[in-house]
This record gives C-alpha cells, structure tokens and sequence, in this order.
C-alpha cells in the first residue's frame, strides 16, 4: 500500500489537558477516512495540526515520504493539503469570490490593484469544475446563510487542488440537495485519486461514504476498521466505551397530540421567503419541517418568531388571541426560539452562563420588584445547570470555554426554564454528539408530555422523521406536502415530495 | 490556575491605583497622602466620576459617547441662561437635565434607529455643539452661579450627591434589567434581540443616562467654579473615556462593563493628573507626556489581563 501521510506518536496539549495523546495515524493514498468521536474527543485537534492550525507538540508526520512540519494553514496548503473547518472561517465583510482566493490573492495583480474580474471568473470556473452550489460571488459573506458560507469555504479549500481534503462537520450545515453534491464531489475527488479525511456526527452517512473510520476517545485514537464489516452501534460503543442502548427517537409510531390549537399561522408571505403558508400547531405536537436549501424552512421560523416582519396573513396564538408581530409579542407571550447559528444568534459567547440563563428571563427575574437580585440569578442558572446537566467548571464560566453539546443545552435550557407555550427549534442538535443529541430528544419528548407545542426545523430527515407528529415538506417558500405519523411516514415519500 | 488568572484580571485596575497611590506618595514624600490633598483628590474626581457612572451605559453597549464633553457644557451655560433671567435655581437644575437627557435621545435615536456609529455621530455632535456653546456664550457673557449652586461646593452637600448618584448609576447597572439589557447589547446585539431585549429602546436609554449624567456634571462643575467659563468641558469626554477604559472596561463592551470599575479608572486618571502637580510637573509639557505613558502602561495591563480571561477559556474551548 502507498501511503500518503503517517503520523507517529503524535500529541497536543492545551494546559494541563491532553487533547491528543500519542496518536498513531496512517492514512493510504486514494482512501476515504472517516473521523468518529464524541465532542471533545480530540477529532478536530488532529485534523487542524495536520493542517497547520496548531502546531503540534510532540511526534513525526511524514507527508510523502518526507518530514512534514506545517508552521501554519499557508504551509498546509502548499503540501497540498485543504481543510474546511467546523466553525465558519470565512471573512464577513470580504466578497465571497475573495473569500475563496484570500491568502493568495498576489496571483491576481493587475498593476497596483487586483483584476476584480478574473477573481470572479475564476470562482466561478472553480464552482463549475466541483459542481458547487452558486453563491452570489460579488456579495460578502456576512450577507449569507450558513450554507452558502461553506460553499465558499469548501471552494477555498478545493482551490489549492490538494492531495488531501479535510472536511470538518460540513454537512452537518448543508441541506440534503447539497449534500448529495458533497456526496457527488467526495466520488469525483476519490476517482481522481485524491485522499480525503472526513468528521461528520451522522455516522450512518460516514458509514456510506468512508472506506475507513477511526474512532478516537479522550483524545487516543481507539480503533480503525473497514467500512465493510461495521455497524453505527459498533462506532457508538467505541466512541463512548460503553454499550448504548439503540433507539433515541421516539419510540411511538402514532402522532399523539391535543386538539388544543396554540399556533395558528393564515396566509403568511414574505416577498423572497415565504409564499402563502398556513398551518395550526396544537398542544403537545411536535411539527416538523423539511426541505431542501431555499425551501424556506429557516425563514419560516424567523417569521414566526416576529424576527421577519410579513405583510399579508397572520400568525395568531390562539390561547390569547394576540397576532405575532414582533419578538417583544412572542416573548412576552409564551414563544421561544432556537436559531441554527447558536454562537452568532443565541448565545452571549464572552458572558457567563449564569448571564446566558438570565438573558431571555429578565422580565420574569425583576417581576414587579425595581431590583434584579443577584441571588434569584444564581438559582436560576444553576437549576438550568442541573436540570440539563450541563458539564462546566461553575455557572460564572464563560460560554465559549464550553462544547458544542454543553453549549446547545444551556440554549435549550435558558428557554425551557420559562412558562412556555410553543418554542420553534431551528436545527436543535447541529453540532452536537450522540450523546447530547440522545439528551435533546428526551428533553423534547417531556417537554412535549407537559403540553408545549414544539415546532422542529430540521436538515436531518432521520430527526424530523424520528420526532415529529406531524411533518411539513416546503419547496421554494410553499407547502409541498403534510405527513401525519403513521402514515406514508418514510425518507422516500419526504424526498419525493422534496424535490 | 485558571481562577488565579481571573482574579488577577479582575484585580488589576485595584493594583494599579494602589500602585499610583504608592508610587506618587514616594515621590511627594506623603504629601499625596495628605489629608488636604485627598479631599482635593475627591473634590476634583467628583465630576469625573458621575459623568463616567453613567457614560458606562453606553459603553457597555460597544458604543462611545464623545458628546459629553459639550453636553455637559452645553446644560451648564443654558441653564445658567435660565437663572440669569429667572432668578430661579430650581429651573437652572431642570433646563440644564432636560438638555442632557435631551441629546440622550437624541443620540440615542440617531445611532439606534438611523443606525449610525456612535463614534462618528457623537464626534459631529462635539463639534457642533461646541459652536452652539460659543455662540451662546459670546451673547450672554461669562456669568457668576447663583448661591445655592456654589452651596454644592460644600463638602456636606457635595460628597452625600455625589454618593448618591454613583449609587443610582451601579444599581440600575447592576440590579436592574437596563444594566443587563446594555451588557447583552454589547455582547451580540442579535442575540440580545432574539432573547428579548428591546434593542432600540434600550440603547436610547443608555444614551439619556448619560446625557443626564453629563448634565449634572455640568452643574457641578459650575458650582466649582462658581460660574461658567468658556473652557468647560473641552477635552472631557476624552477624561471620561480613559477613566472607563483605564478600569479594565474593553471597547467591545458587554460583560466587560462593570461599575466598580470605572469608579477605580475615574480614580486612577485622577490621581496620576493629581499626583504629578503634587511632584511639581504643572507645567503642561511634562504634565501631559508623562499622563500619557502612565495611561497606556496601565491600560495596557488591565486589557492584557482582561483578554487573557477570554483567552484561557478559548485554550479550553480548542481541547473540545
């Protein structure tokens, strides 16, 4: 066998912790390499000292047969070496078609200035060549959605041609039209012989995609095996040494819900969004919404949540007859919302977690008093603490020392402490492990038990499926199709009416 | 060793006065120290510190407030306008808040509804108004307070408001929805409007605080000295800034903005203006360049410390 990159006795520390600790890693030309760990396993830590992120602090890589010691992302890239991280690494306020090229933008000097108009051609044949979803290259990327921003990523990474490709949790952002591009693109690259490394938290697709997984805990890498002979409950109980038990979804196949409306949603449209959507969301429902990439389904939940503002239609909470027309009318009125893009729209990232639980209550806290008293704070975040046992040093952390998992769970926490009625949640467990994912499903499933009627955006068709009472399909703004579970309630029929 | 980190951070600014206080009795042979000198130190930080209690608002925000230099000037001659031809003491104290809470909302309005850098539209405003104070002060003249505004001046009048209104400004920052409501702001203005916050409102708010603040400041400054001058508050934004950042309060704002902390950097710049006149370096060559190394070393260490807080838990972050 040819291998292309081995790495010996391999190790990274960060303070007293040891993220990756003496790790052994060959990887063969050609080869799909899945990356499977919980959060905090140290999956992401290997791929970005491979490429050139951090620096490593003891062992060998050998790239090529020759001593390979990137000193930073530049050197990666000229050992052909791409990587799309896990958090967005784009530029916001730079054009996407710069975006792509940055860090080697020299290449396109016109004189003093850089020649506009090549950079923009050439994203654009770097697009066509890979299949890329389009994105608007004149536009920065801070007026994009999540989506597009890895595309832009994902492009960057793919235009030093690089021997070796890391993807880090990219579809986990996508919608199932781009990844079945991604998917599309992964078989190109393999057939052109290209080595990829890829880390995704849905390991029934790594399974699909990958010749290889390594399964890494604690930061050592455990186990590899071949894609032929492995089963996801396999990788679970590598990754989290234990046995788990199965299923995390519901386990009832019948829609089970109230009859009490909460929700009612008339003729809502948003010029570019959303056209004409109507639907009732009852106590004690889960409703679910799919689609592909602009189907609407994210726009939808900002609508909802007063966030959008629309001009026909209405969004009416029955309970109280109020019509929805700002945050301050949902809040006040027993809303909650989850957004996609948690570090950027949720959660105060340089704040304390008590600050966090505290945020969305401070009506409640204060109540009639003039005061906030600091005690009421402290008990209230560290009943959210317990509550939804959230890992953390104490309360007064600040949140961006804390996991994805642990993060998402204060998000879902600081909301579910109030006295809801409906919360709207935009991909709840994205970037989130196994485990916290298993977490999230049971905090909705009794949350759903005490009457909260639940509205579940989803990219995950298994999640929407596995979860919803009943399911909405979108297409380009519109309602394609209602699903009641129980009935028809399977990938193929969503799919079909998907697209 | 984490916690030690952060506690340092947090105690910097402390240090660093405590520092001054030491270094400049040195050089002053305890004459720092005095009790006259303290009371003068107090006396002359008392300005300082309530424009700064309530400028922290809208420094919490990640916003600058440059105008409360001439809104303090502005309320202060207005005011004195509305005595001169009133005769009545009462009116010159509500003019001169009306005009501070006044530019409040206005500011506020311009920056949160028309969406304007706080920096650039508050700048334009120190500009303009100060033309509006000149002009108004080559009309009326430079006037004498009346009585009961020089009473202010009176230690048993003046120390009991001034613990008065400093205590006004940390509660409300501190134990009431606006302070935190300000904080999530400057954290992540989406954020703090996806969880509730009223994001305009608030910021308005923010702005009027201060405005009142830089109001009241102006009537004490003219019970300092005993009238109006034509030099009032020039350069006194500038003051009120440092004396925030120089507390460990960073530019971004947020969680970062604490109110004992801009009570300990009023201090701070106060004692080094202070400290070096008590040395002999009045003069303003000497005087000037040395407060300016003095504030960049200290500033330079409170931030230091302060980003390393945000650094420690990102090391902890990357092991995830």
């Amino acid at each position: 066998m040819d291998a292309i990159l081995q790495i010996k006795g391999l190790c990274k520390y960060f303070g007293p912790t040891v993220a990756n600790n003496h790790i052994d890693f060959t990887l063969e030309r050609g080869e799909i390499r899945g990356l499977a760990g919980e959060n905090g396993s140290g999956k992401s830590t290997l791929l970005q000292q491979i490429a050139g992120i951090y620096i490593k602090d003891e062992g060998t890589m050998i790239l090529n047969g020759k001593e390979y010691n990137p000193k930073n992302p530049v050197d990666a890239i000229k050992n052909k070496i791409g990587i799309v991280v896990q958090e967005l690494g784009v530029l916001n306020n730079l054009p996407a078609a710069v975006n792509v090229f940055a860090g080697r933008l020299g290449q396109f000097k016109k004189g003093p200035v850089l020649d506009m108009k090549e950079i923009y051609r050439q994203a654009e044949a770097l697009f066509d060549k890979y299949g890329l979803m389009k994105v608007p290259f004149e536009k920065t990327c801070d007026t994009m959605h999540i989506e597009s921003r890895k595309m832009v990523e994902l492009a960057r990474a793919l235009s030093g041609d690089p021997d070796i490709l890391i993807l880090d949790e990219v579809t986990q952002s996508l919608s199932q039209n781009n990844r079945n591009m991604l998917y599309r693109l992964i078989s190109q690259l393999k057939e052109a012989g290209k080595t990829i490394i890829i880390i995704t938290h849905d390991l029934e697709e790594m399974i699909e995609i990958c010749d290889n997984i390594s399964v890494l805990r604690d930061g050592e890498l455990i186990e590899t095996c071949s894609c032929d002979d492995i089963t996801v409950d396999r990788i679970k109980q590598l990754m989290v040494g234990r046995e788990i038990s199965g299923d995390y979804y519901r386990t009832d196949s019948e829609s089970d819900y109230s009859d009490e409306v909460m929700l009612e949603v008339k003729n809502v449209t948003v010029p570019d969004e959303v056209e004409d959507v109507s639907f009732e969301l009852h106590k004690g429902e889960i409703l679910g919404f799919c689609g592909l990439s602009d189907s609407g389904i994210h726009d939808l939940g900002k609508v909802l949540y007063g966030i959008t503002s629309y001009k026909n239609g209405s969004v009416t909470l029955k309970q109280k007859n109020i019509e929805i027309r700002s945050i301050h009318d949902a809040i006040s009125n027993g809303m909650a919302y989850v957004p996609k893009d948690r570090d950027a729209e949720a959660l105060m990232m340089t704040d304390s977690i008590a600050s966090n639980f505290a945020l969305p209550s401070l009506d409640e806290l204060q109540g009639k008093k003039p005061y906030i008293s600091p005690s009421s704070i402290k008990q209230m975040a560290q009943k959210g603490v317990d509550d939804y046992s959230v890992k953390c040093s104490s309360i007064y952390q600040h949140m961006d020392g804390l996991s994805g998992g642990n993060k998402q769970k204060v998000n879902l926490g600081r909301w579910l402490l109030k006295d809801l009625d409906v919360i709207i949640m935009d991909c709840p467990t994205r970037g989130v492990d196994v485990s916290v994912k298993a977490y999230i499903y049971h905090v909705m499933q009794n949350a759903k038990k005490n009457g909260l009627a639940i509205i579940l955006i989803s990219d995950e068709l298994p999640e929407v499926l596995g979860m919803s009472d009943r399911l909405i399909v979108m297409k380009n703004g519109k309602i394609r199709g209602t699903f009641t579970r129980g009935e028809n309630f399977t990938q193929e029929a969503l799919i079909e009416v998907m697209v | 060793m984490m916690t030690k980190k952060v506690n340092i951070g947090k105690f910097t600014p402390v240090i660093a006065l405590v520092l001054m206080l030491i270094i400049f009795s040195l050089f002053t042979e305890g004459k720092m120290l005095s009790p006259m000198n303290i009371t003068m130190l107090i006396d002359q930080t008392v300005v300082l510190l309530i424009a700064c209690s309530g400028t922290l608002f809208v420094a919490a925000l990640g916003s600058v407030d440059l105008s409360v230099g001439v809104v303090l000037a502005l309320s202060a001659v207005v005011g004195d306008v509305a005595y001169q031809t009133t005769g009545s003491t009462f009116l010159m104290v509500v003019v001169a808040i009306a005009i501070g809470a006044g530019f409040g909302v206005l500011t506020g309005f311009l920056t949160a509804k028309c969406k304007m850098a706080s920096f650039m539209c508050t700048l334009a405003m120190a500009i303009g108004v100060r033309g509006v104070v000149n002009y108004i002060q080559s009309v009326v003249g430079i006037s004498f307070a009346s009585p009961e505004i020089t009473m202010l001046q009176r230690n048993e009048f003046k120390i009991p408001l001034l613990v008065l209104i400093v205590a006004v400004c940390w509660f409300i920052f501190e134990y009431t929805k606006i302070g935190k409501r300000c904080q999530a702001i400057g954290e992540n203005e989406v954020v703090a409007g996806y969880s509730g916050v009223p994001v305009i409102k608030t910021k308005i708010f923010a702005f009027i605080i201060s405005g009142i603040t830089a109001a009241i400041a102006g009537i004490f400054t003219v019970a300092r000295l005993g009238g109006t001058s034509t030099t009032m508050g020039s350069n006194f934004e500038i003051k009120v800034l440092i004396g925030i950042f120089v507390g460990g309060v960073l530019v971004r704002g947020g969680s970062t903005a604490r109110s004992y902390k801009v009570i300990i950097g009023a201090f701070v710049v106060m004692v080094i203006e202070n400290g070096l006149k008590m040395m002999g370096y009045a003069s303003s060559e000497i005087n000037e360049a040395a407060m300016g190394i003095l504030l960049m070393v200290i500033l330079f260490l409170t931030i230091t410390a302060e980003n390393r807080k945000g650094k420690a838990k990102k090391e902890l972050k990357k092991q995830h």
